[in-house]
C-alpha cells in the first residue's frame, strides 16, 4: 500500500474559532453547542478581545488555516465572521493557500449565504448533511430534510469553495441499502471530501440516556465494522480515498485543519470552549487548554480581558511525544518515528520503548512499516483504540 | 502463699449456640454487663467479635474465652466461662473443640423466626458431647414472637427437652437472670483433680505480635503454673516455659495459675501456632508420659490452590504477606510455584473452600495484594512403576496415563445429620457424588444421621450448598479424611488457540470428564473477552479434543471522531481501558481475565 505524505508540514499552524450558538441541540451531539439567543457583534467582538489577549501564545508567523466550529457557525452573521478573518490576517499573516473553513447546517443556509462567507474570506464550507434519507435525518433529530441537504451542498459548490460533507451511518436497523443510497447521493454531488462517521454514543448526550434507559438500541459494533468496509470501498470507488479513521477525499483536498491536529501542529482556539495546544518546538513541553465553556460567562469574560482557562493540561517530553504516537497513527501517513526520537531529544530511549510494540502491532497486521514511517493498515483503522492503547502502554508517558 | 483453689462445683463452662442474627452477640454482651464485666462506658457492641471480616460473614474464626462473676441466688458466687466458637463446615473440628471444654450450652432461638437450619450443626455437635442444653428463646419483646410455637419447633426439630426454656430479650435485658440461673443450676459442674498431673485442651491458639503464640485451654487435670515447663501431647520433645497465665475478663488480666475445671490463656514464647495445635493436650514437661486427651486431630490442608499476583513485580510482597498469615494459621500452608501461563506464585493449601476465600479476602484486604487464585484442588496420589507414590496437589504435575501404574483420590467420610423429612434427596445427591453408603441412624424420631464415603474432590465443589438447597438448608455435615481409594482419573487440559494454559487444568473423573469439559469451555467462552482474532477454547485428555468453543473475533475497536478538543479526554479513557487490562493475563496473545481461573469451579451453574 502506498503511504502518501500529510497535507500538512512541521511548521504549520492553525487558529481554532468556537461558535457555540444552534438552533436546536442534536440528540448525538456532545460539543459545546447551546440553543440560546445571542448576539452576532458582541460575539465577534469577544473573538477579536481573545485573539489580541492570547496572540502571543501561538508565537509569530503564518497561520496555514482558520476553522470555524460550532455550534452552528453558519448562524453567524457573514461580516462579523469576516472580521474574525480579518484579524486573523492581520495578526499572523497567512502562509501560501490558507484554508479557511466554515462548518454549515443545510437548514440555516441559503444559497446567497453561502456566497457571502465566500466574499468574507471563507474558502471551504464542512457541511452537515449527515444523511439524504429524510426518515434517518428525523431519527437523527436534525432539523433539515434531505433535498435541503442537496441544494446546500450544490449551492456551496457553485460558489468556487472546496466543500466537504459529513455523513452519519450504523444507525439502528440500517442496512447497506440505506447506507450506499446516501453515499451515492453524497458522491454524485461531487464535494472534495467527505467524512462518514458511524455513529457513537456519548454518555452524555440525549441518545446516551435513551440507549441506558433501553429507549435506544444501538446498531452492534460487528454490524457498524461490515459497514465501514462497505462505505470505504464505496467512495473509492468513486474516487475519494480515506486518509483517516472516518475522512475520505479527492487527492490533494485532505483537511489541512483536521490535518494539525493529527500532526500535533500547534493551533490557538478562540471562543467558548474552544481548544488551545501550543508545544515547544524542542517538544520538551506542551499546553492544552480549553476555554470556559458557557457562552454568557466566556462573552463577558473575554470582552473583560480575562483569559483563564477552565481547564489546563501541561505534558512533559514524554506526554508529548505519547500524543504525537496515538493520534498520529490515527491518519494514514502515520508518524516517522526516527524523526520523532530526534527532534524530542529522546534519540534511542523512545525507540527501544517503541519499536517492539510497533512490531507486535505490525505482526497483528495492524500497522505496516513505510521507511521511516509507521502507518496504519487498512484492518488496523479498525482498531485505532487498540493502536493507541499499546503505544501509550510503551511510551513511559502521562503529565 | 497461693490463695486457694476455686472450688470445682462453683464453675461452670458454656457457650452460646446461636444462628447468626439470633443474637448471640447482644446477649453475649448482656451477660457480660450483668455480671459488672463491662464497665458503663465499655458497652460498645459485640465484644465477642474482634475481627471486621468475622462480624460481616458472620462467621467467628478464632475462638474467645470470658470468665465472669457471678453471684447467684443461693447467696453463692460463681464463676462462669463463656466460650465462643467459630462456625461452617471447614471448621468443624474447632468448634467440636470448643464445645469439648464446656458442660452445657445455651441454644438461642429466635421467637419470631424459629429454629434456623444453620443452628442445627453446631447443636448436633453439643448433643454428640453429651453437652447440658439450655434453649433461649430470645426476642421476645418483638410483637411477631411466638414463644409456644418454637418451643414446640425447638423439641420437634431440634429433639430437645424444652421444660428448663427461658424466655428472654437481650435487647431489653428480660430474661437474663432467668438464664444465669440455668446456667448455674442445670449445667453440670466440671469433672477434674487439681493435684494430678496437667492434662489440658488446648482450645485454640493465635498469634500475638509480642508475646508469641496465645494458647486458649481448659484444664481438665493438675494445674498450669507461671515459670513452669511444659509440652504438647504431639511433639512431647518440645519444652515451652509458661511465662503468662490469664484469663480473658473480659480484659486480658494475668493470674499466677489456671487450675483443673477452670478455662484460660496462658503465652511461652512459641513461636508458630503450628506448635500449638487445636485440640492437642498441654501436658507437664515432667510428666511426659501423660495421656492425651481424645479427639485430637492433625488439621492439614486438604485443598490447594495456585495464588499468583496480578502483577509480577509483587512476588516478594505476596510471600510477606502469606507469611504473616501462616504464623496464626495452623491449617494453612504455601509453597513457591510456577506457572507458564501465570509466572510466579504460590501453592497455597487450605481446608476447605470457605478457608480458601477468607485467605483470599484477608490477604486483598489486610495486605493489599492483587491475586489471580487457580482452581482449588485435592491431594491426589500416583503409583509409579517403581512403587515410588507421589503426591499430586497440582494438575500440571500429573503424570500422563502410562507413566503411572494407578492413581488414587481422597476418600471424605461425611456424616449429614438432617431432619428426616430430607432424607430423600440428601441420599440422591450422595450418590450423584460417586458416594458409598456406609451407615444411617435415626439419631430420634426426626432427626437421622447419614454417613456416606465420598471422593473429597466431590465434596469441594459446591457440595455443602447443593446439600443446604435439598434439605432446605436443615441438613449439616461433617467430615473427615478416609483414606484413599483407586480411581479412573484423568487430566483435563484447557487449550487456548492450541496453547495449552497449565493453571486451568483440572483432574477429574473419566466418566465426568466429557460433562466437565464442556462446561468447563461453555463457562470458559462467557469469561473470555473478544480479542482481535478468534479463540478457540478446547478441553482436552492428552491429545482428544472433547469439547470446544470459540470466542469470536471483535471486528472492530476504535472511535470514529477524534479532532483537537477530543484528545486528552480521550487519551484519559484509553488510560483507564488500559487498567481494565492490566488485570488480565496474556496467555500466548490472548489476553485471559482473572475469573477465568476460576471458571472449573462454577461449571456446574451452567
Amino acid at each position: 500500500m502506498s503511504c502518501p505524505p500529510a497535507p500538512v508540514t512541521p511548521t504549520d499552524r492553525g487558529v481554532y474559532v468556537h461558535f457555540p450558538y444552534c438552533e436546536k441541540k442534536c440528540p448525538y451531539c456532545d460539543f459545546n453547542s447551546h440553543a440560546v439567543a445571542h448576539d452576532d457583534g458582541a460575539y465577534a467582538d469577544a473573538i477579536l478581545a481573545e485573539l489580541a489577549g492570547r496572540a502571543h501564545e501561538l508565537g509569530p508567523g503564518a497561520v496555514r488555516s482558520i476553522f470555524f466550529g460550532g455550534g452552528t457557525p453558519s448562524l453567524w452573521d457573514p461580516p462579523q465572521v469576516g472580521r474574525v478573518i480579518a484579524a486573523v490576517e492581520a495578526t499572523f499573516g497567512f502562509s501560501e493557500a490558507p484554508e479557511i473553513t466554515l462548518e454549515a447546517n443545510p437548514g440555516t443556509v441559503v444559497p446567497d449565504r453561502f456566497k457571502a462567507y465566500v466574499a468574507h474570506g471563507v474558502n471551504r464550507f464542512s457541511i452537515g448533511a449527515q444523511s439524504f434519507t429524510d426518515r434517518e435525518l428525523v431519527s437523527l433529530g436534525r432539523i433539515h430534510g434531505a433535498d435541503q441537504a442537496h441544494r446546500a451542498v450544490a449551492a456551496a459548490l457553485d460558489t468556487g469553495a472546496r466543500v466537504s460533507l459529513d455523513l452519519m451511518y450504523g444507525l439502528p436497523g440500517q442496512s447497506w441499502a440505506d447506507v450506499a443510497r446516501s453515499v451515492e447521493r453524497a458522491t454524485a454531488l461531487e464535494p472534495h471530501h467527505i467524512s462518514a462517521y458511524t455513529l457513537t454514543i456519548e454518555p452524555d448526550t440525549a441518545l446516551g440516556r435513551r440507549t441506558r434507559l433501553g429507549l435506544f438500541t444501538p446498531m452492534e459494533d460487528d454490524d457498524q465494522a461490515g459497514l465501514i468496509h462497505d462505505v470505504t470501498a464505496a467512495l473509492a470507488a468513486a474516487g475519494y480515498q480515506r486518509y483517516e479513521i472516518s475522512n475520505y477525499a479527492r487527492e490533494g483536498f485532505e483537511a489541512v485543519h483536521n490535518s494539525l491536529y493529527w500532526t500535533g501542529g500547534p493551533y490557538l482556539g478562540l471562543g467558548a470552549g474552544a481548544h488551545s495546544y501550543a508545544p515547544a518546538p524542542d517538544l520538551s513541553a506542551a499546553v492544552r487548554r480549553e476555554n470556559v465553556k458557557a457562552p454568557e460567562t466566556y462573552l463577558q469574560a473575554a470582552l473583560a480581558g480575562d483569559f483563564t482557562p477552565r481547564s489546563q493540561e501541561d505534558l512533559d517530553r514524554w506526554g508529548v511525544v505519547a500524543d504525537r504516537l496515538w493520534v498520529g497513527l490515527r491518519p494514514r501517513w502515520g508518524v516517522d518515528v526516527e524523526a520523532l526520537a530526534e527532534q524530542s531529544g529522546l534519540g534511542a530511549s523512545l525507540l527501544e520503548a517503541l519499536l517492539p510494540a510497533l512490531e507486535g502491532l505490525a505482526g497483528r497486521g495492524l500497522v505496516a512499516r513505510h521507511g521511516p514511517r509507521w502507518a496504519p493498515t487498512a484492518e488496523g483503522f479498525l482498531f485505532a483504540d487498540l493502536i493507541a492503547r499499546t503505544l501509550l502502554d510503551a511510551v513511559p508517558a502521562g503529565p | 502463699m497461693a490463695p486457694p483453689d476455686f472450688p470445682l462445683d462453683r464453675i461452670r463452662n458454656f457457650s452460646i449456640i446461636a444462628h447468626i442474627d439470633h443474637g448471640k452477640s447482644t446477649l453475649a454482651d448482656r451477660i457480660l454487663e450483668y455480671t459488672g464485666a463491662l464497665s458503663e462506658r465499655e458497652k460498645s457492641d459485640q465484644w465477642l467479635d474482634k475481627m471486621d471480616l468475622e462480624r460481616e460473614r458472620g462467621i467467628t474464626i478464632k475462638a474467645q474465652a470470658v470468665r465472669l462473676a457471678y453471684k447467684a441466688n443461693d447467696g453463692q458466687t460463681y464463676q462462669l466461662n463463656l466460650i465462643d466458637t467459630p462456625g461452617h463446615v471447614d471448621f468443624t473440628y474447632e468448634v467440636s473443640r470448643s464445645l469439648a471444654a464446656c458442660e452445657g450450652a445455651l441454644l438461642v432461638v429466635d421467637a419470631s423466626q424459629g429454629v434456623e437450619a444453620q443452628t442445627l450443626a453446631n447443636v448436633y455437635l453439643a448433643v454428640d458431647q453429651d453437652l447440658e442444653i439450655v434453649p433461649v428463646i430470645n426476642k421476645i419483646d418483638l410483637p411477631s414472637a411466638r414463644p409456644d410455637e418454637v418451643k414446640q419447633e425447638i423439641e420437634e426439630v431440634v429433639g430437645l427437652d424444652t421444660s428448663q426454656t427461658v424466655l428472654a430479650s437481650a435487647k431489653t435485658g428480660v430474661g437474663i437472670p432467668e438464664i444465669l440461673e440455668a446456667v448455674v443450676h442445670h449445667m453440670l459442674p466440671p469433672e477434674g483433680d487439681p493435684n494430678a498431673p496437667l492434662q489440658a485442651l488446648l482450645i485454640d491458639s493465635w498469634f500475638d505480635p509480642y508475646r508469641g503464640v496465645i494458647c486458649l485451654v481448659r484444664v481438665q487435670n493438675g494445674r498450669i503454673r507461671k515459670r513452669e515447663q511444659i509440652v504438647f501431647g504431639q511433639n512431647r520433645d518440645k519444652r515451652f516455659e509458661v511465662l503468662e497465665v490469664g484469663v480473658f475478663a473480659p480484659h486480658p488480666t494475668a493470674l499466677e495459675q489456671l487450675t483443673a475445671g477452670e478455662v484460660g490463656f496462658f503465652a511461652a514464647s512459641i513461636k508458630e501456632v503450628r506448635d500449638a495445635k487445636v485440640g492437642d493436650t498441654v501436658m507437664d514437661a515432667k510428666f511426659r508420659d501423660t495421656k492425651v486427651l481424645p479427639g485430637f486431630r492433625d488439621v492439614k490442608p486438604m485443598v490447594f490452590a495456585g495464588f499468583f499476583p496480578i502483577v509480577n513485580s509483587d512476588y516478594d510482597a505476596l510471600r510477606d504477606a502469606l507469611e504473616k498469615l501462616r504464623l496464626n494459621d495452623a491449617a494453612f500452608s504455601f509453597e513457591p510455584e510456577s506457572s507458564q501461563a501465570l509466572g510466579f506464585g504460590f501453592r497455597c493449601g487450605f481446608l476447605g473452600l470457605l478457608h480458601m476465600n477468607i485467605v483470599q479476602e484477608r490477604l486483598e484486604r489486610e495486605f493489599g495484594a492483587e491475586l489471580i487464585t487457580t482452581s482449588p484442588t485435592t491431594i491426589y496420589r500416583a503409583t509409579m512403576p517403581d512403587g515410588v507414590v507421589l503426591n499430586i496437589d497440582n494438575p500440571s504435575r500429573m503424570p500422563n496415563p502410562g507413566e503411572y501404574k494407578f492413581l488414587e483420590e481422597p476418600i471424605v467420610q461425611c456424616k449429614l445429620h438432617s431432619p428426616t423429612e430430607y432424607v430423600g434427596p440428601l441420599l440422591k445427591l450422595c450418590e450423584e457424588r460417586r458416594g458409598l453408603q456406609k451407615g444411617m441412624e435415626y439419631v430420634h424420631e426426626t432427626r437421622v444421621m447419614i454417613t456416606y464415603e465420598i471422593p473429597f474432590a466431590e465434596v469441594v465443589y459446591d457440595f455443602f450448598d447443593k446439600m443446604k438447597t435439598v434439605s432446605r438448608g436443615y441438613a449439616s455435615l461433617d467430615y473427615e479424611l478416609a483414606g484413599y481409594r483407586e480411581a479412573p482419573l484423568v487430566r483435563l487440559d484447557v487449550l487456548l488457540n492450541g496453547e495449552k494454559v497449565d493453571a486451568l487444568s483440572v483432574i477429574v473423573h473419566r466418566d465426568r470428564a466429557y460433562e466437565r469439559g464442556k462446561g468447563l469451555v461453555t463457562r470458559l467462552r462467557k469469561v473470555i473477552p473478544r480479542q482481535q482474532f478468534d479463540v478457540a477454547i478446547q478441553a482436552a485428555i492428552g491429545t482428544k479434543v472433547i469439547a470446544r468453543e470459540t470466542v469470536k473475533a471483535y471486528r472492530k475497536d476504535v472511535t470514529a471522531k477524534c479532532y483537537g478538543g477530543d484528545i486528552t479526554r480521550k487519551r484519559k479513557l484509553l488510560e483507564r481501558q488500559k487498567e481494565g487490562k492490566k488485570r488480565m493475563k496474556q496467555v500466548g496473545a490472548v489476553e485471559v481475565p482473572q475469573e477465568a481461573f476460576l471458571s472449573v469451579l462454577k461449571v456446574d451453574d451452567e
